[in-house]
């Protein structure tokens, strides 16, 4: 194993690790990766057994290795990392992309990039998962969130999209209708399909993820890979029932996708459908932090968010945000989701963003929603903004209309 | 004599003579009876017969195979079965004809393939030939007759006599012969078809292995040249620097000479061409790189492993990725002309389509290439896509004479092929049609102008809209 000759004794710089069974091809990164070198150390590894080694002498934050390896395979090195090193974030940079390929790196792999890959695309990908892994703190939110490779979902949607994929005359629409209803599922397509796609085009929506990826390759996922992972019934999340938090996120998804301006209605129905995966998160992996935040805020009748940003300096919806980030989620749509439970300008305008459709449309559902006033979940709303709901309320009802009656 | 005597032996007579006739009439009745009842059996038997007749003329025409039977003299006697549909000629025709004109087998192909024992044989593969001497693959089986005149050809429905044990090494005396041929070109298709798919999936699985081995290089490759490119703009950067400090020294007494020699130094590696060329050529490598990868991608169309799937296709994507792949089978044939509109998606195997456009590519340099003869003037192929009101064209135009007239309504039917034995198996055309036909719901035709070219059609229904 190699690393760059910058280090230096006191280095704060992130550790990024490249592994290939080829070692041209890891000169070929050194030197073609040279602007990386101000910000990061770089070590490189011929072979799983060398990249051991720099994993056991160095806190790794990203490791980027070839799939296919004669000897140990990049995908059973990850498999290791994921135990071992639980908060460094795992890339793939691989020869070959087929489906077989995509279903076995399911569990393991956070990112998928296909060689050839553009200095341009790499050097993002890598900048992004340091940059998203180091902002984790404390450790053991970074553990939690670089070690969820998948979100629950409700218990009778594995048989019913089994059902769906086994019929022989299935439409992607009738899959894509089903899959747009649980946020886990559909932010799980979304990553792949961005991973298959290697740097190209892009993911607009579910239906698109699922057109990439084609049918096939979704059952078998849902097969072979656990691509659903149903709740356990354990599970709680303080303020809702699991149904009724994905019931809201749908509702979410469906006011924010007729509230958005012309060209951001994918975006904002995909933002909206995963505007409470962080509250999913938060009570799939830190379950009784979550409860204590939010007795807290009961406690002091405020925002379960505020207290979340007090106490741990990351709310719910930060925590969405990097979970999809660190899974190759394009940045714009990161971003919706980041600034996602953000107060939206009290003003009836047409939106003017995703983001702004999103942000209305968290405030209309609440409105109607569930949860009861002076919840932590409720965001309480000035005079001005109630009035500006109220509007917001009438566009999706009439967006709604216009749907219907064409 | 007295009376009474007279009368009694009288009576005697009477009495005797009337007995004899109720005997006889006794006799007569019996006869009659035993008449009646034969005539009644034979009735029966007849009946019997007849029935069994029919019953086995039945049978011999609802044989979903040829039957054709054939007098001691090898001429067709009588046919059953199918034969009359698959070989489009009526018993008319048939009757008398040499059966050796029916099937394309050899006597000794049959001697050897026959049972003399029992006199039956087969399952032997050959031709079975139609009334337009157009054939087609039969499995054929045999058997011997027995007492059958050579003379009394019988009329159909006429049924064959027992068959008969022979003893060992006799194959003489046969009074004819039943032959029941079964058509397999549905099942050679298939063969071909199955042995098509596996071929196309072992190519599939050599397209993914070689896509890694050729996508690892050229990411050193290209990482290289990004890494070069780097290193001369820092390097000409740097030598800039360095030839102002040495043209500001060179009229400084001491460095003079030194700085001459450097300036020689230049001249003779041409450092001026040097950096105006450099970059030129890493620009050319990186063009030749992608182009690399752009080919590598293209293949991953065709690497899809097992079965069709559907999905919504982009046919103008699919069409960029042939054109790259056959680029290097075309290029020296013909000039391809691409005239593709945006078009609605529709459901296709990408990979499938792409084999049904290379088909009518490969096709249409064929018949340019057979035209131009030894004239190295390339062709014209011009591939178009066009929105329609249920779906989208693909139409291919090329100026290869067109297909010839007495070919043009066989070029979909499986085998039939106009090049030369070992240049193609009949099967593209074919194939093209069942892939856009059975697993595209499509349709796809042709029109010729004579002497010209021909133009395929490809007709794909847009995606159902769901309700």
């Amino acid at each position: 194993m190699t690393e760059t000759p910058e280090e230096t004794q006191a280095d704060h710089r992130a550790v990024v690790l490249f592994v290939d069974d080829e070692p041209q091809v890891l000169s070929g990164l050194r030197s073609a990766l040279r602007p990386l070198q101000r910000n990061h150390r770089l070590f490189f590894a011929v072979g799983a057994d060398e990249a051991l080694t720099v994993l056991a002498e160095n806190d790794v934050h990203v490791i980027v290795t070839e799939a296919e390896m004669v000897g140990t395979s990049g995908l059973e090195l990850l498999a290791r990392v994921r135990d071992d090193y639980p908060t460094t974030v795992r890339l793939v940079l691989a020869g070959t992309t087929g489906p077989q390929e995509l279903v076995d790196a399911m569990p393991v792999v956070h990112r998928w990039l296909s060689k050839p890959c553009s200095r341009a695309d790499l050097i993002e990908a890598v900048t992004e998962a340091v940059h998203h892994q180091s902002f984790l703190e404390p450790p053991t939110i970074a553990e939690a969130l670089v070690g969820t490779s998948s979100l629950p979902s409700p218990p009778q949607l594995h048989m019913e999209l089994q059902r769906l994929l086994r019929s022989p005359d299935v439409s992607i629409a009738e899959v894509a209708a089903l899959v747009e209803t649980d946020p886990a599922v559909a932010s799980k397509i979304m990553q792949w399909a961005t991973s298959a796609l290697a740097g190209g085009g892009h993911v607009p929506d579910v239906h698109g993820a699922i057109v990439r990826l084609g049918l096939v390759v979704l059952q078998r996922m849902v097969l072979m890979a656990g691509l659903v992972r149903s709740v356990d019934p354990s599970t709680r999340i303080p303020g809702y029932t699991f149904d009724q938090l994905i019931a809201t996120a749908g509702r979410v998804s469906d006011i924010a996708g007729r509230l958005a301006p012309p060209n951001e209605g994918e975006r904002a129905r995909v933002g909206g459908l995963f505007s409470m995966l962080g509250l999913l998160l938060e009570a799939d992996v830190l379950g009784e932090r979550l409860y204590d935040d939010y007795a807290e805020a009961e406690r002091l009748g405020r925002p379960l968010i505020d207290i979340e940003e007090e106490r741990n300096g990351a709310a719910h919806p930060a925590l969405a945000a990097h979970l999809l980030a660190l899974w190759g989620l394009p940045t714009p749509l990161v971003d919706v989701i980041w600034s996602s439970h953000d107060v939206p300008a009290a003003d009836d305008h047409p939106t003017a963003s995703a983001l702004e459709a999103v942000q209305r449309a968290r405030l209309v559902a609440q409105a109607t929603a569930v949860v009861q006033p002076g919840s932590p979940h409720v965001q309480p709303l000035s005079e001005d903004l109630q009035a500006a709901v109220d509007v917001w309320s009438e566009a999706a009802r009439a967006g709604a209309e216009r749907l219907l009656h064409g | 004599m007295p009376m009474s005597e007279t009368n009694t032996v009288e009576n005697d007579e009477v009495t005797r003579l009337r007995r004899k006739l109720e005997r006889a009439r006794t006799e007569n009745k019996a006869l009659e009876e035993m008449i009646e009842e034969k005539t009644r059996s034979l009735y029966l038997a007849q009946e019997s017969l007849r029935q069994s007749s029919d019953d086995l003329a039945n049978v011999l025409f609802s044989i979903q195979s040829a039957v054709v039977i054939t007098s001691a003299s090898g001429r067709i006697a009588t046919i059953g079965g199918t034969t009359a549909e698959l070989t489009g000629r009526s018993t008319m025709d048939l009757h008398g004809l040499p059966v050796s004109e029916l099937f394309s087998f050899d006597d000794a192909e049959i001697d050897e393939a026959t049972d003399h024992e029992f006199g039956t044989g087969g399952p032997l593969e050959c031709e079975m030939i139609k009334a337009d001497g157009r054939s087609f693959p039969v499995l054929l089986a045999w058997s011997d007759l027995t007492s059958r005149s050579d003379a009394d050809a019988g009329s159909p429905g006429s049924v064959p006599v027992e068959r008969r044990k022979r003893g060992p090494g006799s194959s003489a005396g046969a009074a004819g012969r039943v032959y029941m041929a079964t058509d397999v070109s549905e099942r050679r298709r298939l063969e071909v078809e199955l042995r098509h798919a596996q071929r196309m999936e072992a190519i599939g699985q050599l397209a993914a292995g070689v896509a890694h081995e050729i996508n690892t290089p050229v990411q050193f490759v290209g990482d290289s040249i990004d890494f070069l490119g780097d290193v001369v703009d820092d390097l000409v950067k740097l030598v800039t620097e360095h030839r102002t400090l040495r043209s500001e020294m060179a009229d400084d007494p001491v460095h003079a000479a030194r700085c001459a020699q450097l300036m020689e130094l230049e001249d003779d590696l041409d450092f001026e061409f040097l950096v105006q060329e450099v970059p030129k050529a890493l620009t050319r490598t990186r063009g030749g790189i992608e182009r690399i990868t752009t080919i590598v991608g293209a293949m991953r169309q065709f690497s899809h492993t097992s079965g069709s799937s559907l999905m919504p296709t982009d046919v103008n994507e699919v069409i960029d990725n042939t054109l790259v792949v056959t680029a290097g089978q075309t290029k020296y044939v013909a000039e391809i002309t691409k005239d593709l509109q945006p078009v609605p998606q529709v459901m296709a195997d990408p990979g499938d389509l792409g084999q049904v456009l290379i088909n009518l590519l490969v096709n249409a340099c064929d018949a340019i290439d057979a035209k131009r003869g030894d004239d190295d003037r390339l062709g014209a192929i011009t591939i178009a896509t066009r929105t329609v009101d249920d779906g989208l064209h693909i139409i291919i135009t090329d100026d290869g004479g067109g297909i010839p007239e007495d070919a043009q309504d066989h070029v979909f039917e499986p085998f039939f092929t106009t090049k030369d034995v070992g240049e193609g198996t009949g099967q593209g055309l074919s194939l093209c049609h069942n892939i856009v036909c059975k697993t595209h719901d499509g349709t796809i035709g042709f029109e010729v102008e004579p002497g010209v070219g021909t133009t395929f059609t490809v007709w794909l229904p847009s995606i159902e809209e769901d309700a």
